[in-house]
């Protein structure tokens, strides 16, 4: 059975590569990247063995984590998770469960990431050798092949749990509190690392490394070590560990493959009425094109589970990147911190014809000019995202004690999220997908997320460039009294951008609205 | 005494503070070819989502021949044929490799699935299309590809949600000619529809759902007691809004 699950994904696969040139060169892209970062991870992996003992098992677990961290926020926060072989689509056929997810298993191990992950850590088999023969290579061989299956386990449980969670309207709170928690919690612990490493506080480093490497994080991972140094007990005690782990990781998998597989049929009849009490302002828009675009984008992000998911994952993102920068010793001015803030609350927006799909043909037939369009969206995310830019900037300076400096983060981040907004405004029209047709709001079309990422990156980097000038005013006013000039100069600076982004866009919109709309209309 | 080949004993499904299905008992006799009539909205997808182990039933279970849907999913499911709508379906597989994963996955024998699917395949006049990927295909395609699917392990009864909807009369004429073979052959057919005309030449056993319940079941002839099918459905369905100043505007 798992054979045929294995070859039902590669037939997919295949399938989509059919006449798509950009896709098949993406794939071929991301599998070089791909085994270019495994060579690279088994050779620093392998290299760990010629470190002392003690350092070698503090990289390794340091590796370990970051590793395991990855494989379970990225896919929440910005890549999604290939659907390939998305699980509604057995619901009919007499498959037992355990047949079912043993397949849906392998099928999730064929892809880039898996494969690289795997063959980058088998680098500690070697390692494991090296340092204690043929004990050392076969339980580091063990951990490796446990490490692995946490990691495509892990994405799997906690994208779909996300997943389920976000489908029913009444955990979806749960659902953003456990995102903000996971980033949270992540960002200070890298920050904690690298500047105590920086600052040479070596005691620190070893403390958290011991802690990381107990942690079922990097558990698999370190536990040969713990053969080579005479100390079997606590290495079996790590590997079992890690597999209690494991097992419950598949069964939180199993429960929502569930909820994924019977759950698709209520979700699209769940008509439930929206009380509309925190929409109420929606009542107060202008009754005009521009006013009825903007009431219907900020409901769009309010209801579309989908752009709930985006904009949430963005909102803990964004949250989570200033407080890495910012905790700990070697405090970066929160200032830089707040142009990162509003750039990932304006990224949301960088697929929004996407979110609608084939409904854009609405505004088509009804002559909705391109910068009107345009400049609504940007509104109505603005309407979101200026009050939580209002809350996050002052709660981080505040966190991270610098007081002082909060008007000019808070102008920087407008200022950012202006410009962010302006080039989201050009790329949604010119770079725009169509979203999956699935129950699964962090589903993605297969072959696509290097490509996606990719311009999306590029689209950062630009933005980034384009707001340097304010966070550079509001680094060089600091905490003077110039800092409180800032906020209305980046404010006209976010709105000029806006400005511009949206005439850019609404142009490119009026020429190329069927060509946009062939784009995000799901091939059914 | 006849057997029923499916039974749906007091399904219950709400939405929140909706009642979707009310509580719904059928009994389905085998070598029946049953029709499931009713407005739009009235709970025919529900009812039948939950009976075909799609959707879990707030209360109630379903029996595909005496197995029940919901504690024995794996023995139901062998003997039942349903038509997936197009998210169900691995869309990015071409027809013939679409059947022929849907055999792999039941654990039929290779050579029975290829001969099975290229007959399938020339039956239902997708031949031409068996090496186009079924996302490509037209939604009447969609459908006969559907019931290709549907039908490849030789059910005992088959579940239908609207076979007929997007489908041309050509097509609507070979899926009509294929099911009355199979009813023939001794399988068992339970369809949803809105169209009265199919209904009353397809079927022997007739139920009308509407507001979340089966208002009237029975044969045909029963049903209809004399009057046009139509009829009975209007006025069981709560009748229709008479169009009287309404839409003046409208030139």
């Amino acid at each position: 059975m798992i054979r045929v699950f294995l070859g039902l994904k590669l037939r997919i696969l295949r399938n989509g590569f059919k006449g798509k040139t950009g896709r098949v060169v993406a794939f071929v892209f991301s599998a070089i990247m791909g085994l270019l970062l495994a060579a690279a991870g088994f050779a620093m992996f392998a290299a760990t063995s010629q470190l002392s003992h003690g350092v070698g098992k503090g990289v390794v677990a340091m590796l370990g984590t970051f590793i395991v961290i990855g494989w379970i926020v990225m896919p929440v926060a910005m890549f999604g998770v290939d659907e390939t072989v998305d699980p509604a689509r057995f619901a009919l056929l007499p498959i037992p469960k355990r047949s079912l997810l043993s397949g849906l298993l392998a099928a999730a191990f064929l892809g880039v990431p898996a494969i690289a992950t795997f063959l980058a850590t088998a680098g500690l088999i070697l390692a494991g050798a090296l340092v204690d023969g043929v004990v050392g290579a076969l339980t580091a061989a063990i951990g490796v092949v446990l490490g692995t299956l946490l990691c495509v386990v892990g994405s799997r449980a906690v994208t779909s749990g996300f997943a389920a969670a976000l489908r029913s309207r009444r955990s979806r709170d749960l659902a953003l509190i456990g995102v903000t928690l996971l980033f949270t919690m992540i960002g200070p612990m890298i920050s904690l690392g690298s500047n105590s490493m920086a600052a040479g506080n070596v005691e620190a480093v070893r403390e958290a490394l011991r802690a990381a490497g107990w942690s079922p994080l990097a558990a698999p991972y370190t536990a040969f070590y713990d053969f080579a140094d005479g100390r079997p007990l606590l290495g079996v005690l790590k590997l079992a560990g890690s597999l209690v782990v494991l097992v419950l990781m598949l069964v939180w998998w199993d429960r929502s493959i569930e909820s994924a597989m019977i759950g698709a049929v209520g979700g699209v009849q769940a008509g439930k009425q929206d009380n509309g009490k925190v929409l109420a302002v929606l009542g107060r828009t202008p009754k005009t094109v521009y006013g009825a675009i903007v009431a219907a984008d900020m409901r769009g992000w309010w209801r579309d589970p989908r752009r709930r998911a985006t904009l949430l994952s963005m909102v803990a993102a964004s949250a989570a990147m200033p407080i890495a920068l910012g905790v700990g010793p070697a405090k970066s001015p929160i200032a830089f911190g707040a142009t990162w803030v509003g750039v990932f609350l304006a990224l949301s927006a960088g697929n929004q014809f996407g979110f609608g799909g084939a409904s854009y043909s609405q505004h088509i037939f009804a002559g909705v000019p391109g910068r009107t369009e345009l400049r609504g969206r940007a509104a109505g995310l603005a309407l979101i995202a200026v009050p939580a830019l209002t809350v996050i900037v002052p709660a981080l300076g505040a966190l991270t004690g610098q007081y002082g400096n909060i008007a000019g983060a808070l102008g920087t981040a407008y200022a950012s999220f202006g410009v962010a907004a302006g080039m989201m405004s050009i790329l949604s029209v010119y770079a725009a997908y169509a979203l999956p047709e699935s129950s699964n709001p962090f589903a993605m079309n297969s072959g696509g997320g290097c490509m996606k990422g990719l311009v999306n990156i590029a689209a950062m980097l630009a933005t980034l460039v384009l707001a340097a000038p304010m966070a550079l005013l509001a680094w060089w006013a600091g905490s003077s009294a110039w800092s409180v000039v800032v906020i209305p100069v980046s404010v006209a600076y976010g709105v000029g951008a806006v400005l511009i982004g949206t005439l850019i866009g609404g142009d490119a919109l009026n020429r190329r609205a069927p060509e946009l709309l062939a784009a995000v209309t799901p091939s059914r | 005494m006849i057997e029923n080949a499916f039974e749906l004993r007091g399904l219950v499904k709400k939405f929140g503070d909706k009642t979707a299905v009310a509580g719904v008992d059928l009994a389905v006799p085998a070598g029946s070819f049953f029709g499931l009539l009713g407005p739009n909205g009235a709970g025919k997808t529900t009812s039948l989502s939950m009976a075909v182990g799609l959707l879990r039933p707030d209360a109630g279970t379903a029996y595909v021949l005496g197995h029940d849907v919901w504690q024995d999913p794996t023995a139901a499911k062998k003997l039942l044929g349903v038509l997936p709508d197009a998210v169900r379906m691995f869309d990015r597989l071409t027809g013939l490799e679409l059947l022929t994963y849907t055999g792999l996955l039941r654990g039929m024998p290779n050579d029975e699935i290829s001969a099975r699917a290229t007959e399938l395949l020339a039956v239902l006049g997708l031949s031409d299309a068996r090496g186009t990927l079924v996302v490509d295909y037209s939604a009447g395609m969609k459908k006969k590809i559907g019931l290709a699917c549907a039908l490849l392990h030789a059910p005992k009864l088959l579940v239908l949600d609207e076979p007929f909807e997007a489908v041309d009369p050509v097509s609507a004429a070979t899926i009509r000619d294929i099911l009355n073979k199979y009813v023939r052959s001794g399988g068992t057919v339970i369809f949803s529809s809105h169209v009265m005309e199919v209904v009353e030449r397809l079927c022997s056993h007739v139920a009308i759902l509407a507001d979340g319940v089966i208002k009237v079941v029975g044969t045909l002839d029963e049903v209809r007691g004399g009057r046009p099918l139509e009829e009975i459905f209007v006025e069981q369905a709560g009748g229709r809004t008479a169009l009287g100043e309404e839409l003046a505007w409208l030139a």
